[in-house]
């Protein structure tokens, strides 16, 4: 039975490895850096071109950030909002529904502000959850402003967070959290296995013993007496996703500042 | 004090009753006779008892300090070796020379048993009972089952009381029902409660209280339920190769069993009746007995007795249905080993698990 286990053990770990296997196995990512506004040096462009290489590669998905002075002039279609243009830019250079994530700065969004817009695809939809990307654009903006810091620091930090949140990753506690799990089903089968060896117990009752057909049931009501009524909230829907004027799915939000 | 042996009129060796032909039948020649027909030999038997009666008295006075200690002696009708019993032993056989002994004065005036179950299993269905009954259990160590030597087995004819009777019942519960809708912000639930009422009545036929306190209660419960059809008349010749007490608890102190496992079944009953509810919980109950009858009887049990690490394991088996009970020891070393195990191979599964979703 040992022996057993101890194969069944194995085979798990093989299977698990199996399973890691084709996600380890090196792909080609794109990463993109796009300056069309030329807010940054050419030192500036040559380092940040590094690091969205480094994040790209870290995150396993496409990456690209594009800063823009304004929204005319893209040399794709769009319907003419910040999103829509970062989810196009998206669809146009890395295909639709691919895994990966575009930053955009626009410089003037027509309201006589600046935009900053995170657009994500397929995998990265869920692996960059929205309180983390608000974490990011909070970090970037208070502590990185570009007016004071300069625009290099402010992308630069941007992809930074981006590098900490979006990698696969579990929180610490997971692990501890998946054997007291395991350790809860082994209970729960060696509770069963116990009772196995327990059989001498007191009846119940003596339903053994009931002469057949002798119940009789002469009176039986039952009365309606009052309702009560709880409600809880229904929790938001949080985290969705939307459909690009390109058709692809996409996720992600921005900020005005 | 007066012994009763079967003997069997052709070759006078001792009968015994076999389980399988449902007949007495004597081992030395294989005889079978029927147990209504030894009923006539069983008195003439009696009836020559009463020759013994001065000697069988003054062996007894001889006794008497024995007696003070609950011991009782008999004098075999064979050998006529001397049978030591205590003051229960209805059945049993003589140490010399194996014969069945049956003591007769354990079954006169308000003693005799009204029925008997008489055993249809025998000892080697016991011994079966037993091996499948190690079978298939993870936890059990390995040396108790690869050892499974059975220090002793017994066929006991076990005394018990049965209980007849009707039970009316009045019974108020309180039940809920629920409804649950939602809208684009709550989920509501409603609760509506009702008060449900039910009175009847239910007969009982048969509720068996084991009258025997060297048998233990739970185990005597756990070989339940015994099927009354197989009953007949009682006649001390179906104890003749069996072991037997007289009862040493009365009907009186029984009745408080039979009480609450009819008043549990009869709650249960209507409580049963209770549909489409999703909580329904008690609120008051009476169950009123009456037309209440107690009859003894003797019951077939196999008792099967084993040692581990110092330790008595007992095992009993119906001898009517072959129900086998009995608690067995858990090897504790394989109950970590295999917690050990389980719990790494699960835990690594989950987190794996965990990382896929992650992935993916």
């Amino acid at each position: 039975m040992t022996k057993r286990i101890f194969a069944a053990l194995f085979a798990v770990i093989l299977i698990l490895s199996a399973a890691m296997l084709p996600v380890s196995a090196e792909a080609t990512y794109l990463s993109k850096l796009d300056d069309t506004a030329q807010v940054l040096s050419d030192s500036e462009k040559s380092s940040l071109q590094s690091t969205i290489n480094e994040v790209s590669e870290a995150c396993k998905c496409n990456l690209a950030f594009v800063t823009v002075k304004d929204l005319n002039g893209a040399s794709f279609p769009h319907n003419g909002t910040t999103r829509d243009y970062a989810d196009m830019y998206y669809e146009t250079n890395f295909g639709k529904n691919t895994d990966g994530i575009v930053v955009l700065l626009v410089l003037n969004n027509g309201r006589g502000k600046r935009d900053i817009y995170i657009s994500t695809s397929g995998k990265c939809i869920k692996r960059l959850s929205d309180s983390e990307r608000e974490a990011i654009f909070d970090d970037a903006l208070d502590h990185h402003s570009p007016d004071s810091k300069g625009y290099y620091d402010f992308l630069n930090n941007i992809a930074q967070g981006i590098k900490k949140a979006v990698p696969p990753h579990l929180k610490w506690y997971m692990l501890p959290l998946a054997f007291l799990i395991g350790f809860g089903i082994a209970m729960l089968i060696l509770m069963f296995m116990k009772k196995q060896l327990k059989s001498v117990e007191m009846q119940r009752g003596a339903v053994n013993y009931v002469r057949p057909g002798s119940m009789s049931v002469t009176a039986s009501r039952d009365s309606y007496l009052y309702s009560t009524v709880s409600r809880t909230a229904r929790p938001k829907d949080s985290g969705g996703s939307h459909t690009s004027s390109g058709g692809g799915t996409h996720g992600g939000g921005g900020r005005s500042f | 004090m007066a012994v009763q042996e079967y003997k069997c009129p052709c070759c006078s060796g001792a009968l015994a009753f076999d389980s399988t032909v449902q007949k007495m039948k004597c081992p030395f020649c294989d005889t079978e006779f029927e147990v209504e027909a030894l009923k006539a030999y069983d008195e003439d038997l009696n009836n020559e008892g009463t020759d013994k009666l001065d000697w069988d008295t003054n062996a007894g006075t001889q006794w008497t300090t024995d007696e003070a200690t609950g011991l009782r002696s008999y004098i075999c009708q064979s050998c006529g070796g001397e049978i030591v019993g205590d003051e229960n032993t209805a059945a049993t056989e003589c140490p010399f020379c194996g014969n069945h002994a049956i003591i007769m004065q354990q079954f006169s005036g308000s003693l005799k048993p009204d029925y008997v179950i008489p055993f249809k299993l025998d000892k080697k269905a016991a011994k079966e009972e037993y091996l499948k009954h190690l079978q298939g259990k993870f936890l059990l160590p390995k040396v108790f089952k690869d050892e499974n030597h059975i220090d002793e087995i017994k066929g006991i004819y076990v005394p018990f009381w049965l209980f007849d009777s009707d039970a009316d019942a009045d019974i108020r519960f309180r039940a809920t029902r629920t409804h649950a809708w939602s809208d684009s912000n709550y989920n509501y639930v409603e609760t509506s409660y009702y008060s449900v009422y039910r009175a009847g009545n239910v007969a009982f036929d048969h509720v068996p209280v084991d009258g025997s306190t060297r048998m233990p209660d739970d185990l005597m419960e756990s070989i339940e339920p015994f099927n009354f059809e197989d009953a007949v008349d009682f006649q001390t010749a179906y104890l003749s190769g069996y072991f037997a007490d007289k009862y040493d608890v009365d009907a009186e102190a029984s009745i408080d069993r039979a009480n609450t496992r009819i008043k549990t079944s009869t709650e249960d009953a209507f409580r049963d009746t209770v549909q489409g509810y999703v909580t329904v919980t008690p609120e008051f109950s009476s169950v009123r007995l009456h037309d209440g009858k107690t009859k003894y009887a003797f019951y077939p049990v196999w008792l099967l007795n084993t040692t581990y690490n110092d330790e008595k394991y007992t095992f009993a088996m119906n001898g009517q249905t072959g129900k086998f009970v009995g608690n067995l020891p858990t090897d504790k070393g394989k109950f970590w080993r295999f917690a050990a195990i389980v719990t790494a191979a699960a835990g690594a599964l989950i987190y794996g698990g965990m990382w896929l979703f992650q992935l993916l």
